[in-house]
């Protein structure tokens, strides 16, 4: 008998799901498998190709193959001149640093080769973020390699800006300022005390000269403004989400893109152990974003009324807490019944007050949390507001909540009051000279804040920048700023205070933001002895030059540390002035801005690895698009593929369709930081820039709960994605159970095959059966932990050295990676559940692509590996027609030699082949890894241990969902989990056993 | 006549052709490389003469993938002092080293490296560590060379050093089946990745 379970069928689109409603062209069985070449011809490969020019081709490509031919090439080495101790070549060398920016510190480990940065890894040891990364940090590597940096700075001369060198430029720049009756300094926030200072040095020397701070996205902004409004400061608490038992998200997502996403994940998913203690995740949000993705309930709600939802709740648990007498708290919420939240936000009055009762349940001991750019509203911190008065009524705000050591302070931190009174300033010509600061208002500003012409009446604009970006081409002069990994730099988030050293020497004409600050001031002291004098000695108490070597050899040093108590703060009741008056609009759509995981806020948009990264959710690559309820699809008569024009008063955007599930009817949402007119390159004109659509006001941007009128232009645009092939014929590949079942039966959800027979080939014959010094290589995959962020897949990019193929490529099912993550919906296309697993080579035994090899290019290794031998592969591609996982890519074209334009090559792992046209690859369990570490631990005389050897992927998961290991040695982590009852291996039942087990999701459904 | 030209003459000229590449090819075109090197350095003086061990100046043959070529400050540990007055009994010789050690000195004043040609290449698709070589060759109280020579030959008395092995897959695996016990693997993945 079928299992409750089994009975469930997962879908991966709406169009697989319902076939019949769809034309063909979505429907996924037809794209992966097409019939016939004359298809493919129809369908646009564009080549129209008869049998003479055929025969053509192929004479020619004969001819071309004998001219090929050369003498090998002769090979130079370039000794060191002076070797320093530690520049081993060969043996790699890794710097304890940190990745500075606008969006946070996150502390890493960079590994460099003769001297370039090739990897970045999470710092395991830092106490607050213990290696967690994000796919963003991960790709952070190409930023620093981008051939479209500014190379050196530039002057503008005319219409046109002319390169001149960095130090000229500080010149220009000084003469400039020095001559300015009004200086206004446009910054981003830091969370650096050396930014901090060094720029007050500049504002101390110029008293005509005044500093806004602004935050690109207004995540940060909203948030601190609301803490200031309802505790009195300006600073980011920490949220010990592996403390809290029940975490309520109203249109947070906290996962994904909020603050600090790396570090919330890890404390997240210390929860998420079935067999230890499990917390449970409510989510209530209008788009469907990674944390909804992950939710145990998931509650849609119509855009632009999370408030009243989060007053709704307040209203309910008000009577129950301290704050019950209080008269203006009271006023603020009372209006609230469920009955009104429930028409507002178009929720069941029922799950409002079950909510409101599981919350009273947990007071104390849950988090509620919100916030981000899908929830801006003309208010600014509107909904965090509300959200502070939750968890304090609900007694959160000092046990899950610590304000003893903030994450950050942010004191400075302007709104959009400031910014609109800079706009007038410079509106009114009384700004001399305006120095950005790392900033891309043009971009960042929705239009109608009408910064763009504020920005032509300033006399000098001064631009400290990375790119040439929108701002930046308005400016007269450009200083060009080194990378995070070029420059000095310190950081102080949650009590530890951080060395940012550099790791490589600047590669271009550059200047680190520290010492262009320095200079700006006629310093001609570095920012390292800055660092080192003025803003290192208040952390590192003490011996100063031994703890500075310290930490600079740690990357950290824990200055304060939390009690693990703060204490309850009081809750302002003068914050909730104003709040909630914001209304749904019956008619119409409403429309929600989000950032989505790969992009952000833009500022990284000129990378291709975060372009061709598949949107966790939707798995759509390079562009941006208009997520519709699948109601709304239906009922307009929309599909996929076709362009919409949405309208908000004069100002419209056209942007494709994407049916998404999850999203309630009425809503729709689009991603922001595409649509680039700068930048560089790649960024330029990719996508559609929302902002566009966004409200630019003195009180709040409004980025949710935008009235659109919504249109079709037409049809037969092609999205491209990853979700459409991949097809896995409906087979219970991704299981998952209750907690509640799991507790009763412990293979709940899971389920065995018998086979049938001998499975399709005999047994592979291990050397393990005899020999037990013999590793047996193999990897677990929790389910339950993986959270679909996709750090795994951007590490393994940077890792194995896989390129990037574009969005064509992608559309025709040619995208390189070595590892996937598929996402299934299960259940009701209005609300569904959201299954994420990580594929990659599952290194079957019973491997049926090494049996088709006519080459013998793939091959079994006597440790399990199925191995790949590149310099063997012809292009038959039997092996990946034969894979059931297809999980093997193909180099249609040469994607890397003589693709990489210079200095993309450096960074290029070399110790794993460059790989060139007519080549099947594919996960190798990182093999390099492996091997480097067998000689080691050979050396030494003992096996490896389980620390020393990590793949790529299992070190970049920010929620240890990945174990891997020798899953013969039963006191291994990778074998104790593999022998539990959550265990399965996908395909079991065609007996290619595979070596990647996973083990089914437990899910905390109430 | 003339169809009959070309039906006998194409198949003699691809025949022949096909005879001469197979015949004229060389076993292995990397045996016995031995490119004149920008400074003519004489691994038979130092290593030989001298009996300098290799790892004075192949310093991370034990450590990592390569061994690694020296940087000229090690050389200059002794040629600050040594190789002003080169005496080897022939004068034509004398001057030449002489020379040759001007070079350096020329180098290192200009702050520049030579560009050295590399001999023993493998091709890019190996994947080749010396360290565990080194590991399993190297038997305790034996100086380093001893555990060259089965890939390099006896540098020690080379003027100018030439590749003496094929260092091609034959090569490689016949050796590694031997030495199984040693712990030598002939997976594919212990190259090739």
């Amino acid at each position: 008998m079928k299992s409750k379970y089994q009975e469930k069928k997962m879908w991966r689109s709406v169009e697989s799901k319902d076939r019949a409603k769809y034309e063909n062209k979505w429907d996924d069985k037809s794209q992966e498998f097409s019939g016939t070449v004359q298809e493919l011809i129809d369908k646009g490969i564009g080549y129209k190709l008869d049998r003479k020019k055929f025969l053509g081709i192929m004479g020619a490509s004969i001819g071309m193959a004998g001219l090929k031919c050369s003498r090998e090439p002769v090979e130079k080495i370039m000794p060191y001149l002076v070797r320093a101790p530690e520049a081993q070549p060969g043996i790699a060398a890794y710097y304890a640093t940190a990745l500075t920016s606008s969006r946070g510190v996150v502390p890493v480990l960079v590994k460099t080769r003769e001297g370039k940065p090739i990897k970045i890894d999470g710092h395991d040891d830092h106490p607050i973020n213990q290696g967690a990364m994000t796919a963003d940090a991960f790709s952070s590597i190409w930023d620093l390699y981008d051939p479209d940096r500014l190379k050196s700075s530039k002057i503008k001369k005319g219409d046109k800006h002319v390169d001149i060198s960095t130090a000229d430029a500080i010149i220009q720049a000084n003469e400039v300022i020095n001559g300015g009756q009004t200086i206004r300094i446009l910054s981003r926030q830091s969370f650096s005390p050396a930014d901090k200072s060094v720029i007050n040095g500049f504002l101390r020397s110029k008293p005509q000269a005044k500093q806004i701070v602004y935050d690109f996205s207004g995540t940060m902004q909203s948030y601190v403004e609301a803490q200031r409004k309802s505790y009195g400061k300006s600073i980011i608490p920490q949220y010990r989400f592996d403390k809290a038992e029940l975490i309520l998200s109203i249109e947070g997502d906290f996962l994904g893109t909020w603050i600090s996403p790396e570090v919330n994940t890890k404390r997240y998913s210390n929860l998420r152990s079935p067999d230890k203690k499990m917390n449970r995740l409510i989510v209530a949000e209008s788009m469907m974003s990674l944390t909804g993705a992950n939710a145990d309930d998931r509650m849609p709600i119509n855009s632009g009324t999370h408030v009243a939802l989060a007053l709704g709740l307040a209203n309910l648990l008000l009577p129950f807490s301290v704050y019950a007498g209080n008269g203006a708290i009271l006023a603020a919420v009372r209006d609230y019944t469920p009955e009104k939240t429930s028409e507002i936000t178009g929720l069941n009055i029922d799950k409002i007050k079950g909510l409101a009762d599981e919350l009273k349940k947990y007071a104390g001991n849950s988090i509620v949390v919100g916030g981000g750019v899908s929830s801006r509203s003309e208010i600014s911190g509107e909904l965090e507001i509300v959200i502070n008065l939750l968890n304090s009524i609900l007694g959160n705000d000092g046990s899950t909540i610590l304000s003893d050591v903030p994450a950050a302070d942010l004191d400075s931190l302007a709104g959009n009051f400031e910014l609109n009174n800079l706009i007038q300033e410079m509106n009114n010509g009384k700004v001399d000279v305006l120095i950005l600061d790392r900033v891309n208002p043009v971009f960042d500003l929705p239009a109608d804040s009408g910064v763009l012409e504020a920005l032509s009446k300033v006399k000098n604009v001064i631009s400290l920048s990375y790119f040439m970006d929108e701002s930046t081409v308005k400016s007269n002069i450009v200083i060009a700023l080194s990378h995070s990994f070029e420059s000095w730099n310190d950081a102080y988030t949650t009590g530890v205070y951080t060395i940012a050293q550099p790791v490589l020497r600047t590669l271009f004409d550059t200047l680190s933001p520290g010492d262009a600050w320095l200079h700006l001031q006629g310093s001609n002291m570095s920012y390292y002895q800055f660092i080192k004098a003025n803003s290192a000695p208040s952390y590192l108490s003490g011996n100063f030059a031994k703890l500075w070597d310290q930490t600079l050899a740690d990357g950290y040093f824990v200055s304060r540390k939390t009690s693990g108590y703060s204490g309850a703060r009081g809750f302002n009741a003068n914050a909730l002035a104003g709040v909630g008056k914001t209304q749904k609009d019956a008619s119409g759509f409403t429309l929600s801005l989000y950032e989505s995981i790969q992009i952000g806020d833009g500022q990284g948009g000129n990378n291709a690895f975060r372009h061709e990264l598949p949107d966790p959710i939707t798995k759509i690559v390079w562009e941006n698009f208009v997520a519709v309820s699948t109601e709304d699809a239906k009922s307009n008569g929309w599909r996929m593929g076709d362009i919409l024009s949405l309208k908000n008063g004069e100002k419209e955007v056209h942007i494709p369709l994407y049916v998404q599930p999850g999203i309630p009817k009425g809503s729709v949402a689009i991603a922001i930081g595409y649509g680039h007119d700068e930048l560089g390159n790649i960024a330029k004109g990719l996508g559609v820039n929302a902002l566009k659509l966004a409200k630019f006001s003195s009180t709040g941007t409004k980025y949710t709960g935008i009235l659109v009128s919504v249109q079709k232009v037409k049809g037969g645009y092609e999205l491209a994605t990853t979700q459409r092939h991949h097809e896995m014929e409906g087979r219970a590949l991704v299981r998952y159970a209750e907690l509640k079942d799991y507790k009763k039966d412990k293979r709940a959800g899971n389920h065995e095959h018998k086979l049938e027979g001998k499975g399709l080939y005999p047994l592979q014959n291990y050397a393990l059966e005899t020999n037990s010094d013999v590793y047996k290589w193999g990897m677990t995959i929790d389910l339950s932990k993986c959270t679909g962020c996709s750090a795994c897949v951007m590490s393994c990019y940077s890792e194995n050295n896989i390129p990037v193929t574009g969005k064509s490529e992608v559309w025709r099912g040619r995208e390189m990676s070595w590892l996937r993550i598929d996402r299934y919906y299960e259940g009701e296309p209005s609300n569904p559940s959201t299954h994420f697993a990580p594929v990659m080579c599952q290194h079957c035994e019973n491997a049926p692509c090494e049996n088709v090899c006519p080459v013998g290019a793939t091959s079994h290794s006597s440790e399990g590996l199925n191995d790949m031998t590149y310099n063997r592969c012809v292009g038959t591609r039997y092996c990946s027609d034969n894979c059931p996982f297809k999980v093997r890519r193909f180099n249609w074209f040469e994607n890397q030699y003589g693709k990489l334009k210079d200095p993309m090559q450096m960074s290029l792992n070399p110790d794993v082949t460059v790989r060139g046209r007519g080549v099947i690859e594919k996960c190798s369990f990182c093999v390099q890894r492996i091997n480097e570490q067998r000689q080691m631990a050979k050396n030494d005389g003992h096996k490896i241990n389980e620390d020393d050897l990590k793949t790529a992927c299992q070190q970049g998961c920010p929620s240890n969902a990945i174990t891997f290991g020798d899953l013969g040695d039963k006191t291994k982590t990778v074998a104790q989990l593999a022998a539990t009852e959550r265990s399965y291996r996908m395909l079991e039942e065609v007996n290619v056993k595979p070596r990647v087990n996973y083990l089914t999701r437990i899910m905390n459904k109430g | 006549m003339k169809s009959k030209l070309l039906k006998i003459g194409i198949p003699v000229v691809l025949i022949s052709g096909f005879i001469w590449v197979m015949m004229g090819y060389p076993p292995n075109p990397r045996v016995g490389y031995a490119p004149i090197q920008p400074i003519q350095y004489s691994h038979k003086v130092h290593a030989g003469k001298y009996n300098m061990d290799c790892q004075y100046c192949h310093t991370g043959v034990t450590m990592g993938k390569k061994a690694a070529v020296p940087s000229l400050n090690i050389c200059f540990n002794c040629h600050e002092i040594v190789g002003d007055n080169v005496d080897t009994g022939d004068k034509k010789t004398d001057a030449f080293y002489t020379g040759e050690i001007k070079k350096l000195r020329k180098y290192w004043e200009d702050n520049k490296v030579p560009e050295w040609i590399r001999i023993h290449n493998l091709p890019d698709h190996v994947r080749f560590s010396h360290q565990p070589h080194i590991h399993a060759l190297l038997k305790p109280g034996q100086a380093t060379k001893e555990a060259c020579k089965p890939c390099h030959g006896d540098i020690a008395t080379m003027e100018v050093v030439e590749q003496v092995k094929p260092l091609n897959m034959g090569f490689c695996i016949s050796c590694h089946r031997e030495n199984k016990a040693l712990g030598a693997r002939v997976d594919c993945s212990t190259c090739h990745y």
